[in-house]
């Protein structure tokens, strides 16, 4: 058992060493086939699968041939590697190495040299020539591998020289293509990229040495005369230097750079350690912007999230923002910038969008705390605060709110969203005139304003003018600050769409002292203005006038223009009501005819008037208090006031008591030649009568006594030409009951001392007095004037001059049959009365009475 | 054990196989790469050429030129031969064999060196060819052949004069760590000035990063923008063009600029400029001088105006703990506190009236006093000349607590606008352009910078009662809010001005304070009704649970202004236009 298993173990032996011969003879052979060929050898397609495998997943790589020479060089000739999504993103290549042979006998594929050289491209379906020429070569010595890389890109070179510890090297280690399809392939960056290397000349050497990987990075290039870039940014020269051994340096130098239409003289960029960018660009220009410098200072954090602090400056303005840029979008925050409108009329794009809206650049803006920011999903958003003193917008501007003041500012908050559409200007405090604006950010979108004046800061009223339109400017024109110049205190709201021609709303609440409107002076007045396109309401809540100096007394009302209403032909509708002197009030409307009544006093009135569109007037008065109308003392004058449209026709209706008596008087009529007048005298008394005469003669009124019990009951209805008041055409009728009116003694003096006596038979008392009279021609022609006491009376017919009072009237006593029987009709007194005729004669202010007839 | 023929066979085979292989196997290894290559990190290179010889050496400071003359090579030209070497190409013989032959004036020796000793030398001889294409051939003898284009033979063809470097100083930007400068002024007195760069602790700073100081004539800080710009521009000096070099020593300059970086300094002698150009030369160079542009020297020259900081109130707004504003007037101060941890977002809060030391403390907008801070670090000099200030003008004081430290600065405003005078605490002042007034900012009254946000609901509670009671005590009107989250209302209410009125008190917002701020401050207002308020918090672990607020509402005083009273704290405000327009059907009875 024993030799037979010995046997076995020979046999097998034998086999084994027999084959391992064969194999190494075979092997042998093939090795001394190939190197005794000069040229190389053709290695099987398994061999080209096998280093298609290693880069399956994203790239495809393909192999013309692939050879080994007599030196063991690996040749992979015209090897092919494409991005799979992109197959115009290629790398054609040929590619020599030789493996650690021993290695790659125990599996483990180690390099002992590579050299790569090719060109590279990237393109969609026309391949642009990404890389016009590279070349990469690693050669491993005793402990490390010197990796020589270089690249020509256009006129560029870019080289990379590093002596690196030989794991890199190892594919079993560290899989180069599983790292490579991590990283994102962005081809528009790597596109651009290229781009703006072949727009310059001159060459970026990195080199990494030593332990700690020392790295250091210089690069030099000026701008390609040659090249034709489609690049926005363009460089005049350059330089790259960096440095890092233990510590990380690193600047760009950028001369004469060119972006769009901005350019820079020179551009610094610095980066450090803490990966902190630091940059600055001197002397740049665009679009008309000169002499501009910028620092920037910032950390890339990673291909997504950056975030710098800019600061711009000139020699009048510097802006100071942090932008944070991040997936979500892009953050300009904590913003600061005083910045001089000169600077920004020089960008056109600006100047024009200026002028387009309405906006006087001048003098400088200042911005603080600004934050705008751009998201995908929330829109530009932004808010901050701002004051400036000499823009304006609309002719709302600092100067024109406080035309006095040399430094006015305006100063704010805004906020604005583009997603929510909608602009917010609060906090504003306009030189001292407060509000906000809430609007939207497109033509046709709704705006508010709110703008309210604050203590020791009243409304320039003309700051508005612009903004509120033709009507603001004709309902202000009335009023007259210029005297005293105080301004009004107001409280303002205004409504509209932006781009329309007119406001849609506008509500202002003003106060103002001491102004003057249509002819009048105010001491003060409370108003409220309601304007749409259709309506102007000035509602008067309360005015104080002032006349000659004294207070003119207070009203309310309302002023109302309608354009709905085309019979107002933009005429207001004034309507007021208070306290105030109707002369006062009147004078808004006609001068002629409140100096009429200028003199009137009136102390306590209570006055509506109504002002129509047609000019046509109503006023009602009633005063509280006597007033004093052409020096006549009226109590509880009631006056109510008309005027025709056309103005030449007035209606008057007056009633009044007049010292006892109540008077009513109607006059209508062109308060000139043409005029009806209609009288009607009650309850007055003689010695009213006696004072209304007195004073219109200007004398002194006299008490009216106990005594009189007299009551005059008069008409009168006719027309009259207040400029020959004599003329006068009518009737009238009077009844005067006195029991004292006048005693008729018809001895004579014989009458009176035997009256004195108490014998009384020749004297007879009369108790009323009937006119009744008719004027024409300046003639009152005295139809019927009887004086009647209890047993006689007198009557009297004539006439009345109406132009100096004479009398012509003639008249005779008749007495009374006694009451006492037949003896009565024998008084002797009733035929001596028969037998007398009376006359009057003189004038009004002097009667005379004779028992002839006067000659003329 | 016994080898049988086959086997023993089989052995000599293999061994006769094994040494032909290696006698025929090719002895050039060490040539690893095919055609010509140069080494990776070369410091030595040498053309030979129809132009002359040129040699350039490596050196810690960078490449120099040692042939025909001595300075520092122009790292345009190095680089660009070193990229077109590496680039140089395995040779095709039979295009170079078929190739118009070299002339003679069109040929090179190229000699690059390395560290380890390895040197590469090749001739390289121009080739052209039928089509007009020009090739260069190298041949490195053993080394291999190799064949490059127009770039490298652009890069042999450059002059000796042109691998002169014309930047002045060595030491790049970043590593700039100091400055000195001593200049001579007309009276013959030398002045000194120095910048330096480090790191210094700094009240109202956090952090301490590496910033420019002035060292001489007096220690101040340095303009953090303009500085390192100015050295930036210094390190990257240019000559405009160069002289003769000089047999003789030169006369004592009028200027000394001397840059120091990382262990090594390099000192710029400077003479009086003539026709805009100052002649100049380093200290360790002094025969070869050059002529400098006058213009870039001019920050130089008056450093301490040029590039004094401008930035007056320097400090880390969200570091700052309190802040006290004195009124210039009356002397009257008001004291903000911040009430949590410090930050961006932190709560402030002071007293009710300036100088009050009562308990109660009104909370203090937090966006204005963050605004304020941020407003006093963004202040820029726009001025640097002495500012001329009226003697009576009237300072108003700002002092920032800091968890170490303090900073005073005062501030007073132009009379005449557009900018303001601020100076720390009897120091120099200086001059800001700045729009808006001071006033606005520095102000001692509580109102301006109390908090508008009266009252705010938190998530979860809502207004879900409203009673308007008037003057007399009679309910005007009364809304609820019912489960299907619709109001039902009684009174002069319907149910969408009911949630117009909810959800305008459930953000109860000042537009102001004060009645100065008012169109009619002397008006008192007249109460119209009352609003009396039930909040309610959702239902939670406690329960639900209701809160009132009554407030009291005057007449419109105008379109935009109602006066609300805060029963509960007295506070009287205009609200925000939105709850002002809420309350008007009731208000503008």
């Amino acid at each position: 058992m024993g030799k037979l298993l010995l046997k076995l173990a020979r046999h097998w032996t034998k086999i084994i060493v027999r084959t391992f011969l064969c194999l190494l003879l075979v092997g042998q052979l093939a090795v001394l086939w190939i190197v005794s060929h000069r040229t190389p050898t053709r290695l099987p397609p398994a061999v080209l699968s096998a280093v298609s495998e290693i880069f399956s997943g994203q790239l495809s790589f393909t192999c013309r041939e692939a050879t080994i020479d007599n030196c063991g060089r690996i040749r992979l000739g015209g090897a092919r590697l494409v991005h799979d999504q992109h197959p115009g993103d290629a790398l054609y290549a040929d590619l020599d190495f030789i493996p650690l042979w021993g290695k790659l006998l125990t599996g483990d594929l180690e390099l002992q040299t590579m050299e790569a050289r090719g060109r590279g491209t990237l393109g969609e379906q026309n391949d642009i020539s990404a890389c016009d020429d590279f070349v990469v070569r690693l050669e491993r010595t005793h402990n490390t591998i010197k990796v020589q890389s270089a690249a020509r890109v256009g006129l560029m070179v870019l080289r990379a020289d590093a002596t690196l510890p030989p794991s890199p090297l190892s594919p079993t280690q560290e899989d180069p293509m599983e790292a490579a399809s991590g990283l994102p392939w962005d081809r528009i960056l790597a596109a651009n990229c290229l781009k703006a290397l072949r727009a310059l000349e001159g060459s970026i050497t990195l080199n990494m040495h030593g332990p700690n990987h020392a790295t250091e990075l210089l690069g030099v290039f000026i701008e390609n005369p040659t090249s034709v870039s489609s690049l926005p940014l363009t460089v005049k020269r350059g330089t790259i230097q960096g440095s890092f051994d233990k510590t990380l340096h690193a600047q760009l130098h950028l001369q004469k750079l060119r972006a769009w239409n901005a350019t820079a003289d020179e551009a610094w960029f610095f980066l450090d350690n803490r990966k902190t960018i630091r940059g600055y660009i001197t002397n740049m220009q665009a679009d008309g912007l000169v002499s501009m410098d910028a620092e920037i200072t910032g950390t890339w954090h990673d291909a997504l999230k950056q975030t710098f602090a800019l600061h711009l400056s000139t020699e009048t303005s510097w802006v100071q923002v942090n932008v944070t840029t991040d997936s979500e979008g892009v953050t300009i925050g904590d913003s600061y910038a005083h910045i001089a409108a000169s600077d920004l009329t020089r960008l056109n794009v600006v100047a024009t969008g200026a002028r387009n809206i309405g906006v006087d650049l001048s003098g400088p803006i200042d911005l603080m705390g600004a934050e705008v920011s751009w998201g995908k999903t929330a829109g530009i958003r932004g808010h901050g605060s701002f004051a400036f003193s000499k823009l304006g917008w609309k002719g709302i501007s600092p100067s024109r709110v406080r035309p006095e003041d040399g430094f006015t500012v305006f100063t704010g908050d805004f906020d604005f969203s583009t997603n929510k559409n909608k602009l917010s200007l609060h906090r504003l405090n306009l030189g001292g005139i407060c509000g906000e604006i809430e609007a939207g950010l497109q033509i046709g979108d709704a705006y508010t304003i709110r703008l309210n004046s604050t203590e020791g800061c009243p409304v320039n009223p003309p700051f508005l003018n612009s903004l509120l339109g033709d009507w603001w400017k004709d309902l202000w024109s009335r009023f007259d600050l210029s005297t005293t110049g105080k301004r009004p205190h107001a409280d303002v709201l205004v409504k509209g769409k932006w781009g329309a021609a007119y406001v849609e709303k506008v509500c202002v609440r003003a106060q103002l002292e001491n102004f003057g409107f249509m002819g009048g002076r105010f001491s003060s007045v409370d108003l409220w203005v309601f304007n749409t396109p259709q309506n102007t309401t000035v509602r008067i809540d309360s005015v104080r006038g002032e006349l000659e100096g004294r207070d003119a007394g207070g009203a309310r009302g309302m002023i109302e223009w309608n354009t709905l209403k085309p019979e107002w032909h933009g005429q207001p509708r004034i309507t007021v009501e208070g306290n105030v002197q109707p002369a006062f009030l009147l004078r808004l409307y006609d001068v002629g005819l409140a100096n009429q009544i200028r003199e009137w006093k009136f102390p306590k009135p209570e006055v509506r008037l109504a002002l129509e569109p047609d000019h046509s007037l109503q006023m009602h008065l009633s005063a509280a208090e006597p007033a004093t109308v052409a020096g006549v003392r009226i109590e509880g004058l009631e006056l109510d006031l008309a005027k025709n449209p056309s103005g030449t026709e007035m209606a008057i209706h007056a009633t009044g008591g007049v010292f006892g008596g109540r008077t009513t008087v109607d006059l209508k009529g062109d308060m000139s030649h043409q005029n009806t007048l209609s009288v009607s005298v009650i309850d007055w008394s003689r010695t009213g009568l006696m004072n209304l005469a007195a004073s219109i003669q200007g004398r002194a009124a006299e008490q009216q006594t106990s005594k009189d019990k007299s009551n005059l009951m008069a008409s009168y209805k006719g027309t009259l030409d207040l400029d020959a008041p004599w003329t006068t055409e009518g009737e009238g009728y009077a009844v005067l009951t006195d029991p004292n009116l006048k005693t008729v003694h018809l001895l004579g003096g014989l009458s009176e001392g035997l009256n004195a006596l108490g014998l009384g038979f020749s004297s007879y008392p009369l108790e009323k007095a009937e006119l009744s009279l008719r004027c024409k021609a300046g003639i009152g022609e005295v139809k019927r004037l009887d004086l009647t006491g209890p047993s006689a009376s007198l009557k009297f017919k004539g006439n009345i001059s109406l132009r100096d009072g004479a009398l012509a009237l003639a008249g005779q006593m008749k007495v009374s049959p006694s009451p006492f029987g037949p003896l009565g009709l024998l008084n002797p007194n009733r035929l001596i009365a028969s037998m007398i005729n009376i006359y009057l004669g003189g004038n009004l202010r002097k009667p005379q009475v004779s028992l002839k007839k006067p000659t003329k | 054990m016994r080898f049988t023929r086959t086997t023993l066979f089989l052995v000599l085979a293999n061994l006769a196989c094994g040494l032909i292989i290696w006698w025929t196997m090719p002895s050039n290894q060490d040539t690893t790469f095919r055609g010509l290559t140069f080494p990776t990190q070369p410091n030595l290179i040498e053309i030979e050429g129809p132009a002359g010889r040129i040699r350039l050496e490596r050196s810690n400071a960078g490449w120099s030129v040692t042939q025909p003359y001595t300075w520092p090579a122009n790292p345009w030209e190095v680089q660009r031969l070193l990229g077109e070497l590496a680039l140089v190409r395995e040779a095709n013989a039979r295009f170079i064999d078929a190739s118009l032959p070299a002339a003679a004036s069109e040929r090179w020796k190229i000699q690059v060196g390395a560290d380890n000793g390895q040197s590469v030398v090749a001739n390289v001889t121009l080739h052209g060819s039928n089509i007009g294409t020009r090739t260069l051939r190298l041949d490195g003898g053993e080394r291999g052949i190799g064949t490059a284009g127009e770039p490298l033979l652009k890069a042999l063809s450059s002059t000796p004069e042109a691998y002169r470097m014309d930047a002045v100083f060595d030491i790049p930007a970043f590593e700039v760590r100091a400055i000195g400068i001593r200049q001579t002024d007309p009276n013959g007195k030398e002045q000194r000035c120095g910048l330096i760069l480090e790191s210094r602790e700094k009240i109202g700073r956090a952090e301490s990063a590496a910033a420019w100081h002035f060292e001489a004539p007096l220690d101040f800080a340095a303009d953090a923008e303009l500085t390192p710009r100015a050295v930036a521009t210094l390190s990257d000096l240019h000559v405009a063009r160069f002289l003769p070099r000089r047999t003789t020593a030169a006369e004592k300059p009028a200027m000394r600029i001397s840059i120091e970086g990382v262990n090594r300094r390099q000192v710029l002698m400077i003479w009086p400029p003539k026709d805009g150009l100052c002649e100049a030369c380093l200290e360790d160079n002094p025969s070869q001088p050059f002529l400098l542009e006058q213009q870039v020297l001019a920050t130089w020259a008056d450093p301490v105006s040029q590039l004094r900081s401008r930035q007056p109130c320097d400090f880390d707004p969200a570091g700052v703990k309190g802040i006290t504003l004195t009124n210039k007037r009356d002397g009257r101060s008001l004291t903000l506190h911040r009430i949590d941890a410090a930050g961006a977002t932190g709560r402030w809060e002071m007293p009710v009236l300036a100088g009050s030391t009562a308990t109660r403390r009104l909370e203090v907008s937090v966006g204005r006093a963050q605004q304020f801070l941020r407003l006093l670090t963004a202040l820029r000099v726009s001025d640097n000349k002495p500012a001329v200030i009226a003697t009576n003008a009237e300072w108003s004081k700002v002092e920032l607590d800091f968890v170490a430290g303090k900073l005073t600065y005062e501030i007073s405003p132009d009379p005449a606008g557009g900018r303001i005078f601020i100076r720390p605490l009897n120091g120099e002042p200086q001059i800001c352009a700045i729009e808006q007034s001071v006033d606005r900012w520095i102000s001692v009254t509580p109102q301006d910078w109390r908090t508008e946000t009266l009252a705010r609901l938190p998530a979860g509670t809502q207004v879900a009662r409203i009673t308007l009671v008037n003057t007399s005590g009679k309910n005007i009107a009364e809304a609820r809010l019912g489960t299907d989250a619709r109001w039902a209302t009684e009174g002069e209410i319907n149910s969408s001005q009911a949630a117009q009125l909810a959800e305008s008190l459930s953000l109860v917002q000042a537009h102001s304070f004060s009645s100065s701020t008012s169109p009619f401050s002397k008006e008192k207002p007249v109460w119209a009704f009352s609003i009396r308020v039930t909040d309610r918090s959702a239902a939670g672990a406690a329960g639900a649970s209701e809160a009132t607020r009554n407030y009291r509402v005057s007449r419109t005083q105008g379109p935009n202004t109602v006066v609300v009273l805060d029963e509960t704290d007295g506070t009287e405000f205009v609200p925000e236009p939105a709850l002002v327009e809420a309350l008007a059907p009731w208000s503008s009875l």
